[in-house]
């Protein structure tokens, strides 16, 4: 998969920064939205290429820095005729979340018991676009691909 | 979590990882040349990749035989295919997660084994692709707060957010 990265802030300057100005910067903090506002949401522009009708797991680790926030994928373009579907899962091999992809809309990632809040720690993305063919005797199925945007950290 | 980077130098068990290259998790296959791996080729992958690293891991720890956590409860009935960078940065992760639990696990250190491990921690950022290296820097940042607020250490809660499948 290829990433080309837009992300995260320099939150570690930020950090020292605030630990110079201290108790000036914390309330400059408080008052605009807490100290959860400073945290940089992840963003990265991701696409890939693979065959059809698999579920291709990638290999670039993510890191979701806050409990419980929201993960979500903006699709750019895909192949047709043909639907997508991503999801996410942690190193432990267990599903995070999923949604299926929509031309230029924002869609959140989802576990299944519907809630939208993905816990903190480490995630790589996997991804399926089902090719869907009139006559599958005859017809040649070639890889698909896509390019979306993914967003992750994302504060409620 | 603050370690330096001169902490790389510390010691001798990084001496495979700087010499060798480390597990060359920074090249990505771009489209067109990604070589998949298939389901059943999984097993051998894994076997690939780690008896190829030249991690050094924590006295008593090693690579596990079998591939990792994530690779199981995978849809038989579906067609999976894996980036070959997944295996590699899996692996990364599980020698990772042997020093954070060397870190747990022992205690007052000897000011050597404390280095070791600060020095193996560090370097794992190295490994990492360049996006997400920057990525996690600033969960690594954010985990030391959270775990300062929360009355525990980085180390404890990285090993919990991360290494329940190694």
């Amino acid at each position: 998969m290829r990433t080309s990265q837009s992300s995260q802030v320099a939150t570690r300057e930020k950090r020292n920064i605030a630990r110079v100005f201290g108790v000036a910067l914390l309330t400059s903090a408080l008052l605009t939205g807490g100290l959860t506002s400073a945290s940089a949401v992840g963003s990265a522009t991701i696409s890939g290429t693979y065959p059809a009708n698999q579920t291709a797991y990638w290999g670039t680790p993510r890191y979701n820095t806050q409990q419980y926030n929201k993960v979500r994928v903006y699709l750019n373009s895909y192949s047709s005729p043909s639907t997508i579907f991503f999801g996410i899962r942690n190193p432990a091999g267990t599903t995070l979340g999923t949604t299926s992809g929509t031309l230029s809309q924002w869609k959140n990632m989802t576990a299944s018991n519907g809630s939208g809040a993905m816990p903190r720690g480490t995630f790589y993305m996997n991804s399926l676009i089902n090719y869907y063919c009139g006559n599958p005797l005859s017809c040649t199925i070639p890889d698909q691909s896509f390019n979306a945007q993914l967003q992750w950290d994302i504060a409620w | 979590m603050k370690r330096s980077k001169y902490a790389l130098y510390i010691g001798g068990a990084l001496v495979g990882v700087v010499a060798g290259g480390g597990l060359g998790l920074a090249a990505t296959a771009s489209v067109g040349e990604t070589r998949f791996v298939t389901q059943d080729q999984v097993a051998a992958e894994w076997a690939s990749v780690t008896s190829q690293s030249e991690l050094v891991f924590p006295e008593g720890k090693s690579f596990s035989a079998e591939p990792p956590q994530f690779f199981q409860g995978l849809d038989p009935k579906a067609k999976n295919v894996f980036e070959p960078l997944l295996f590699e940065s899996l692996a990364a992760q599980a020698w990772r997660c042997a020093w954070l639990e060397e870190s747990l696990e022992s205690g007052p250190k000897a000011r050597v084994l404390e280095a070791q491990i600060d020095a193996n921690l560090d370097a794992y950022e190295s490994l990492l692709p360049p996006e997400s290296a920057k990525e996690f820097v600033t969960y690594e940042t954010e985990l030391a707060e959270i775990a300062a607020s929360e009355g525990t250490t980085p180390e404890a809660l990285e090993y919990t957010n991360d290494c329940g499948g190694f």
